[in-house]
């Protein structure tokens, strides 16, 4: 018996090998997700102890610990305390390449007189907003 | 079989070329209505703190009296077709001095010993901070 053409059994037969394919595609792709971070989080209630024209060097270290980076400036000098927190989220689907990467920081400098009194301090703190996510995604839009 | 052949040759492709799409992130732009009411021979460091929040990066004027603040922001926004590359291979950008990559924005900030603003750059950081250089610790 020959079936006519577009019958159901012919049809069967075309599209076996590409719905075969189509349900191996799903396990050939590929998502990766990553968290770096550098340096411990930092504390905004430890911060908020410095108090500009009483804290010195020495009560700042006390309470925040040791800083990444002291820089000279004259007679004066300035701390820098920071945290870095990155996500990277990729995603393969064999042509197609999707990659996200957010970085944000902790960051707290503090500027200290010749006396190593405080004496300004700026401090942001953005760490915690870094966001998994697509390239499509604005992660600053508030 | 022949139907099979564009699904394989597609298998086979994604080892060398793909479509990519790209995007790096690192830190967010400064509001430029903050940065506009700054007021180079008024605004002070604590203005320029509290208005800008912590620098990347803080370094000691050539004359050794003042300070300059570094403010920066890297974007990357990249889609095409590309030859397969490792995933970070354009996204290598770090903010330690001297290491900024040249499309890297952002503004530069120099105060005097009043700790005044003396003045106001903004552009790319690389062009900006061309004639910067971090000075060794000297004992005091």
């Amino acid at each position: 018996m020959i079936e006519a053409p577009g019958s159901n059994a012919c049809m069967k037969s075309f599209l076996l090998p590409e719905i075969a394919l189509l349900l191996l595609v799903p396990w050939l792709s590929g998502c990766a997700l990553a968290h770096t971070t550098i340096n411990e989080p930092l504390s905004f209630a430890q911060v908020q102890e410095l108090e500009p024209g009483t804290t010195t060097a020495k009560e700042a270290v006390k309470i925040l610990g040791a800083p990444a980076d002291v820089v000279q400036l004259g007679r004066r000098s300035a701390y820098r305390y920071d945290h870095r927190n990155s996500k990277r989220a990729g995603l393969f689907l064999v042509l197609v390449f999707l990659f996200n990467e957010d970085t944000r920081t902790d960051r707290v400098w503090l500027f200290f007189d010749e006396n190593e009194v405080l004496t300004h301090l700026g401090a942001t703190f953005a760490a915690g907003q870094t966001e998994y996510a697509m390239p499509w995604t604005d992660v600053h839009e508030d | 079989m022949l139907r099979i052949l564009p699904a394989f040759a597609a298998l086979l492709l994604s080892a060398c070329v793909q479509f990519s799409w790209n995007k790096v992130s690192r830190y967010a732009p400064l509001d430029q209505d903050a940065i506009a009411t700054l007021e180079p021979g008024r605004s002070d460091l604590g203005d320029c703190l509290e208005l800008c929040g912590a620098p990347l990066v803080v370094l000691e004027t050539d004359d050794g009296r003042g300070a300059v603040l570094i403010y920066a922001w890297y974007h990357e926004n990249n889609r095409g077709l590309r030859l397969s590359t490792p995933v970070n291979d354009s996204a290598s950008v770090d903010f330690d001095y001297d290491r900024f990559e040249a499309n890297t924005p952002g503004m530069v900030l120099f105060f005097d010993h009043d700790w005044k603003l003396s003045a106001l750059r903004q552009g790319l950081i690389l062009d900006l901070t061309n004639d910067l250089r971090r000075r060794r610790p000297a004992n005091v």
